[in-house]
């Protein structure tokens, strides 16, 4: 009992529904382990990891401004609507509460996107499309994405981010 | 030395363990009434009809609803069960009382410090206070003297068990309960490093003295702390599984080798494994990613998957020892479905298998934690893990130790009995409502998800209107669920009539 | 004996929670299924 102590011989030979069991419950640990790095190769959904330190937050928004004078398309409600070019670098700058600027970009073109928070830590979630990537402050991570789909697409902040976190909704518009 | 022999189990119990069992159950189960209230309130607030609570007053309550249901009434009870496993199950003494009475009052401390400095308003960073969010400096150092209480605590078990091997209370090998609880202190030990390493910087940091902690660094050894102490409660939950098998049935492992190799599964693997909550993260590597969550993790999931099996089988054995032989499922037909310990410890498996496990290791697979990152989710997931698993077994336990630990009979047995079925449906119903409006990309912590002040205005699929107030009605059942859980404990041991 | 030992080991012990574990395991195994799905229909994304 597990209440006492077992007898002196306790490693018993497996029965055989335990074995059969335990090897089981271990090819299928083995096959959704083994999906991870062969899909890293294959697949065209994996979490990106390319990181850039950001040591002045001044130089990432001057790198956010720059785009943004170069490339803006046009304004919604006060915030600037950019048109990079594809396959090129992209900065998206957060902040409480507000993701800037809003992003126009072509169906099946690759872009990289470069994440940074100027403050604390925010989450950059699609919707509703449903992919979930960090912003962290002093950290520029680098998602490559390439939409498939188009239409109007939002940024809601999903990373608790201080009392207007409800109110940190940005905008992404495939064309 | 002060024991009494007990007239259930034949166990010989120290006073002092008895003392400590009850004074750590109790407070256990007083924060789980004050848990399970911010609990109410929180899951009001998310239910779109409703939508109870201002944002100021949710973030508020939900940073102490994690505090006072995950932290403090889990760990209580585990502090309850190293000195049950390793004084009582041992027939032996709690060898340092002083300390151990020093580790309760660090913990309460602790615990009330955090809830006053939050509910004050001074600490709205949720659990996880992720830098460079600050809080008042009191809560980091109220987490810290608890965690230190607690260390106390786990260092407890292991000066018990030496010296019943000293006394030689136990010959050649711990019982297997007492076993899981080793695993589980020793994780504790690990864990509370990690707590360490990274909550005595932030203190000094919320006080001026250090002027900057890396955000990225936070994250990972904060989960080296947050995740891993999920593993300690597994480890608990699944010894709790074995107790009270023994107790209510007589049950023995089905092969104890199968079960201790498991526990060892859980201690060397699942440490690393924390880096799951990193998988959308910046700064490590794809490789690193991979080895660590996909390696460890799944290795630790195979111990769980183990233990899933063995305990039921255990169960099995003993019914059809007693008679129940017809077909596959005779024996589970006549299991004792009326005795809350059980019925509480079989819906804590089923629910933590199904509805936890299930989903923690896809969540955890690194392609798949893109579309869940985050969401709903994620909170339905851990709240099958922690709530409809951990929280339900030691429900289960709380009903084994009041006649032996607290020597009462349980008041209204007939509300007992329906208790382990009322909570378990409803916490299913929610978890399963969150992680429904989670993959339509519903985000966790989060006031108004119609974001009706925002900006942009953006609406969810509508269906998740209807999950969200499946999620509500899930979570008033198992709230009321929960209250009778306190009635009936409390009530007992106020109030039960006392057995000779 | 010998051979009563070698009968005892192969038999199984509890075939209920066998079945049970399986159906675990198949729920498991069509939950992964679905999310390998959702996976495909998002965005390509390094």
């Amino acid at each position: 009992m597990a209440i006492k102590e077992p007898e002196r011989i306790w490693w018993k030979p497996y029965t055989r529904d335990e074995r059969l069991w335990v090897a089981m419950a271990l090819l299928w640990m083995m096959a959704s382990f083994v999906f991870m790095p062969v899909y890293h190769f294959i697949g065209a959904q994996n979490p990106p990891s390319e990181t850039y330190r950001v040591r002045d937050k001044e130089k990432f928004r001057a790198l956010v401004d720059g785009m943004v004078n170069k490339y803006k398309v046009g304004e919604e409600k006060g915030i600037p609507i950019v048109k990079p070019e594809p396959g090129s670098d992209v900065f998206v700058q957060a902040s409480m509460w507000q993701w800037y600027p809003i992003l126009q970009l072509e169906k099946a073109k690759t872009y990289r996107i470069h994440l940074a928070s100027m403050d604390v830590t925010h989450g950059f979630s699609i919707q509703p499309i449903n992919m979930n990537f960090m912003a962290l402050p002093d950290y520029d991570y680098v998602v490559t994405l390439t939409p498939t789909t188009s239409g109007d697409y939002y940024i809601v902040c999903n990373e608790f981010c201080g009392l207007g976190h409800h109110l940190m909704v940005g905008k992404m518009i495939i064309k | 030395m002060d024991y009494r022999i007990c007239s259930f189990t034949g166990l010989k119990i120290h006073k002092t363990a008895e003392d400590l069992i009850k004074w750590n159950v109790v407070t256990a189960i007083l924060f789980l009434a004050l848990g399970g209230f911010m609990a109410l309130l929180v899951a009001l607030t998310r239910w779109p009809s409703v939508h109870y609570l201002g944002p100021a007053n949710y973030y508020r309550f939900l940073t102490l609803h994690g505090f006072d249901a995950l932290l403090l009434w889990i760990l209580f009870f585990e502090v309850a069960l190293v000195h049950f496993t390793s004084a009582v199950l041992l027939n032996t003494r709690v060898v340092a009382p002083f300390s151990a009475w020093i580790a309760y009052a660090l913990m309460l401390v602790g615990a009330v410090f955090v809830n006053i400095v939050t509910f004050a308003g001074k600490a709205d960073v949720l659990f996880t206070s992720y830098v460079p969010l600050k809080a008042n400096g009191v809560y980091y150092l109220g987490v810290i003297i608890f965690a230190v209480g607690a260390l106390t605590a786990f260092g407890n078990f292991f000066a018990n068990i030496i010296q019943a091997r000293r006394d030689k209370a136990y010959k050649h090998t711990l019982p297997l309960g007492t076993y899981g609880l080793a695993a589980a202190s020793i994780i504790g030990v690990v864990t509370l490093a990690h707590g360490a390493v990274i909550m005595i910087p932030v203190f000094f940091w919320s006080i001026d003295l250090i002027k900057y902690i890396d955000p990225a660094t936070y994250r990972l050894i904060f989960w080296g702390l947050g995740h891993s102490s999920q593993q300690i409660n597994v480890c608990a939950m699944v010894a709790m599984w074995y107790m009270a098998a023994a107790f209510v049935l007589g049950a023995k492992p089905v092969n104890e080798k199968l079960s201790r190799t498991a526990f060892v599964l859980y201690i060397l693997f699942i440490n690393v494994a924390s880096e799951h909550h990193l998988l959308v993260d910046p700064v490590l590597s794809n490789w690193h990613k991979i080895v660590n969550t996909g390696y460890m993790m799944h290795l630790a999931v195979l111990a769980s998957m183990i233990h899933a099996f063995a305990i039921p089988a255990s169960m099995e054995v003993a019914l059809r020892n007693k008679g129940y032989t017809k077909g596959l499922f005779d024996w589970l037909k006549n299991a004792p479905w009326g005795n809350p310990a059980f019925s509480a410890t079989f819906l804590s498996i089923i629910g933590f298998g199904f509805l936890g496990g299930i989903t923690g290791v896809i969540f955890g697979t690194e392609q798949f934690n893109i579309i869940r990152h985050n969401t709903f989710a994620i909170t339905g997931h851990f709240h099958g893990t922690v709530v409809s698993g951990t929280t339900t077994a030691f429900m289960g336990g709380t009903y084994l130790l009041i006649p032996y630990i607290f020597r009462r009979e349980l008041v209204l047995p007939k509300l007992a009995t329906i208790q382990p079925y009322l909570y378990a449906i409803g916490v299913a119903m929610f978890a399963i409502s969150m992680m429904a409006a989670g993959s339509y990309g519903v985000p966790r912590r989060h006031w108004d998800i119609t974001f009706s002040n925002a900006i942009f205005s953006f609406s969810f699929d509508p269906s998740i209107d209807i999950f969200l107030s499946m999620m509500g009605v899930g979570a008033l059942l198992a709230v009321l669920g929960g209250v009778i859980f306190i009635i009936v404990s409390l009530g007992s041991i106020v109030f039960g009539k006392k057995t000779s | 004996m010998e051979e009563e030992k070698g009968k005892h080991e192969d038999k199984m012990e509890a075939p209920g929670t066998f079945v049970l574990s399986i159906i675990f395991l198949a729920a498991f195994i069509v939950i992964w299924f679905a999310h390998f799905k959702w996976l495909i229909e998002i965005w390509g994304v390094r």
